[in-house]
């Protein structure tokens, strides 16, 4: 009984020590993979963002839910950018594409505060922000292609670990 | 008539109460990324969960002993504790989860901050438990929760390409743009979404508590063999759900807010209200029985008086250690931690889990001190032994699978 | 605890009536409860009279006898090694017990005994103080 003890407290500490390890293995990701999974997320956010101001422009939500619902986007594209502005670029194509992926992630995020004021305060005019977001969420899809193409073909940089394709 | 009343409350009361916030999260998330082509797992976890809360029920009511009392008397003190480590904070971690899912379903009810609501959901858990009878507890949430129907009703609404859908749960296989050990991973914590450890000692302590015999197991047996999976095919609707309205337009489900979205695009504010509603209920429901879990397994291991039943003061430390365990998951909560990743993490320990329960169990159904004749048959102690391969399988596989994918990034 | 079953049967005394126990299937890790069928602890040790640790039993010698449960931190002793020392460990005698089966029966109150003391100073300290603690639920 003791010997299964022991090793029982033994896996357990394994167990862990490799769940600490998550984190940190996730911080290791390469600036391309780190680039895929920001404009990823990027994406999901605006395109939710998309859908819950037309569910409220057509009235076929509730205000509080809308606002909850922006709020997560708004909190995914910060998460996002965080994650992308973070990075140390390798190369000038790297800071480049960078620079590109924090510019949509911004311009995803002024909308969604946009649409967020328009809500919850009557700042400016729901429908207006409509194009915006619109564009926003255009600007993220196109970034899409060019992010995962780099990722797919790491030229300079180590690849990632499993979990670079998305 | 009223036995008829009787049946079907049972029954929508298991269907109402078999959905919790990681059977929510997890089949949203899998659905949003996944379609439907893990529907396959929730089928089997379906079909696992029918077999261990009818074991569990039938071993309280046969031999009058719950889970854990059996656990210590048959496996030795050691073993035993090692058990209950592991199984309560692997509790622990659910309450926490079920906690913060109320709070999030109340914020998309009221806009009001998540963090505002944790204290008001745990105090509200404490104070049900602290005075409502264990009946009523049970039928409220599971009646009320059964408005998560409107998950299937907003899938028709849908007019989703039924073809497709089919064509995807029945190709089983991660689509192209995510990897094989994320769709494992999702695998995993979908099983352990479906066959949750906590429903174990739930059922088999209130077996207990309402003093079952073995006509309230035949009626047991019912509520369960039709309920779960009932239950089962809602889990079904919200990955559907999330498979056609969001799954195109690439929306990776991270939040409660995202899980409800389908609801509101099929049936409007209406749909969206019954679904809140149902939430609310769902998660509160399971908060209350988690809360419950971590009480029995602690009483029963150390031989502590418990039991609803009983009043509190007869039944003073069962009481102390959920007031407590409920204090610890507000303080988790209070951290900031998204509940979503607590959700997560509670499914996939789950499974981890899932063998420490389980086995005994089927130990002990098979064993004639304790059950007399009921003792296991032929064929249950085949599909038993055949799910106790599966369980350990996705518990060995449970950890590794979350390193290597990052907790399915 | 040592068993030699030859230590038991001599022969001139007829078989011992009553139930034959195991004590560490039958009586360890059980639950006992109280004459109103009240949870009091599990029966966590068992203290032997007539016989010490480690020597050997004299053929001849007087039989040993179970003379209380032990409950308190023995548990904790069984688990890791050691003796509590006696002023610590709280013990149910042994003519207590009414009934050994699938639980331990005794024929008295739980709150006569020393075993339930936690649970009736956490009742009156702290769970029956809440408002609400002292009555039935709804």
């Amino acid at each position: 009984m003791q010997a299964s003890r022991r090793s029982r407290a033994a896996s357990a500490a394994a167990s862990a020590a490799l769940v600490l390890a998550v984190p940190l293995l996730a911080g290791c990701a390469s600036p391309e993979a780190t680039f895929e999974a920001a404009v990823g997320q990027g994406v999901a956010a605006t395109e939710t963002a998309r859908l819950v101001v037309d569910q409220q422009l057509d009235e076929r939500t509730f205000t509080t839910t809308a606002l909850a619902t922006l709020g997560d986007a708004r909190r995914e594209l910060v998460a996002a950018s965080g994650q992308v502005a973070g990075t140390d670029a390798a190369s000038e194509a790297e800071s480049e594409t960078r620079t590109e992926v924090l510019d949509a992630l911004d311009a995803a995020l002024d909308a969604v505060n946009a649409a967020r004021d328009a809500m919850a305060s009557g700042v400016g005019s729901l429908e207006a922000v409509v194009p915006q977001l619109d564009a926003a969420a255009d600007g993220l899809t196109a970034l899409e292609q060019t992010v995962d193409a780099d990722a797919d073909s790491p030229a300079d940089s180590p690849a990632g670990p499993a979990g670079s394709d998305g | 008539m009223s036995k008829l009343f009787a049946v079907a409350l049972g029954i929508l009361t298991a269907i109402g109460g078999f959905v919790d916030i990681g059977d929510l999260v997890t089949n949203a998330v899998v659905g949003s990324r996944f379609g439907m082509s893990l529907a396959w797992v929730v089928l089997i976890g379906v079909v696992g969960i029918c077999i261990y809360a009818q074991m569990s029920g039938r071993v309280a009511a046969v031999s009058g002993r719950a889970t854990f009392e059996i656990i210590r008397e048959r496996l030795g003190p050691r073993a035993g504790l090692a058990n209950l480590a592991a199984s309560f904070l692997i509790n622990l971690l659910t309450v926490t989860a079920e906690i913060g899912g109320v709070a999030l379903a109340l914020q998309l009810a009221t806009s009001v901050a998540p963090g505002w609501w944790i204290p008001v959901a745990a105090f509200g858990v404490w104070i049900v438990i602290w005075r409502a009878r264990f009946k009523l507890l049970e039928n409220v949430t599971g009646l009320l929760g059964l408005t998560l129907i409107v998950f299937a009703v907003a899938l028709f609404m849908l007019s989703p390409d039924w073809g497709q859908l089919a064509g995807q749960a029945l190709q089983p296989g991660p689509p192209s743009d995510e990897p094989v050990a994320t769709y494992w991973f999702y695998a995993v914590a979908l099983f352990g979404a479906a066959m949750t450890p906590y429903e174990v000692f739930f059922f088999s302590s209130g077996a207990i508590e309402e003093q079952w015999t073995k006509q309230d197991l035949a009626k047991s047996r019912l509520n369960v063999l039709v309920g779960f999976p009932l239950g089962g095919l809602l889990s079904l609707a919200i990955a559907g759900c999330a498979a056609v309205v969001l799954l195109p337009q690439a929306i990776d489900v991270t939040s409660l807010s995202q899980v409800v979205l389908p609801v509101a695009e099929a049936g409007g504010k209406v749909a969206l209200a019954f679904v809140i509603v149902g939430i609310l209920a769902a998660t509160f429901g399971a908060a209350l029985e988690t809360t419950l879990s971590s009480g029995y397994t602690l009483a029963q291991y150390f031989g502590w008086s418990w039991g609803k039943f009983r009043k509190p003061a007869k039944a003073a430390r069962f009481h102390l250690s959920m007031i407590i365990a409920l204090l610890i998951a507000v303080a988790i909560l209070a951290t900031g931690v998204d509940p979503i990743l607590v959700t997560e993490y509670s499914v996939v320990f789950s499974a981890v889990a899932l063998p420490l329960t389980y086995l005994p169990i089927l130990i002990i159904a098979n064993d004639r001190e304790y059950m007399g004749d009921e003792v296991n048959g032929r064929a249950m102690n085949f599909v038993g032994q055949v799910y106790l391969v599966i369980i350990l399988a996705a518990a060995i596989a449970a950890i590794p699978l979350l390193i290597v994918t990052g907790a399915g990034a | 605890m040592t068993e030699n079953p030859d230590a038991f049967q001599t022969d001139a005394a007829p078989p011992p009536a009553g139930q034959v126990l195991d004590a560490h299937l039958h009586v360890l890790d059980r639950q006992v409860l109280d004459r109103d069928d009240v949870p009091v602890t599990t029966a966590d040790d068992l203290e032997l009279d007539g016989i010490e640790v480690g020597a050997p039993i004299e053929p001849g010698s007087p039989r040993p006898t179970v003379s209380a449960i032990l409950t308190g931190p023995q548990l904790v002793m069984r688990l890791f090694g050691g003796h509590a020392p006696a002023a610590r460990t709280i013990r149910i005698p042994w003519r207590l017990v009414s009934e050994v089966g699938t639980v331990i029966h005794l024929g008295v109150a739980g709150d006569a005994l020393d075993a339930t003391w936690a649970e009736r100073w956490v009742s009156r300290h702290l769970i029956g103080r809440i408002p609400g603690g002292r009555h039935a639920p709804e």
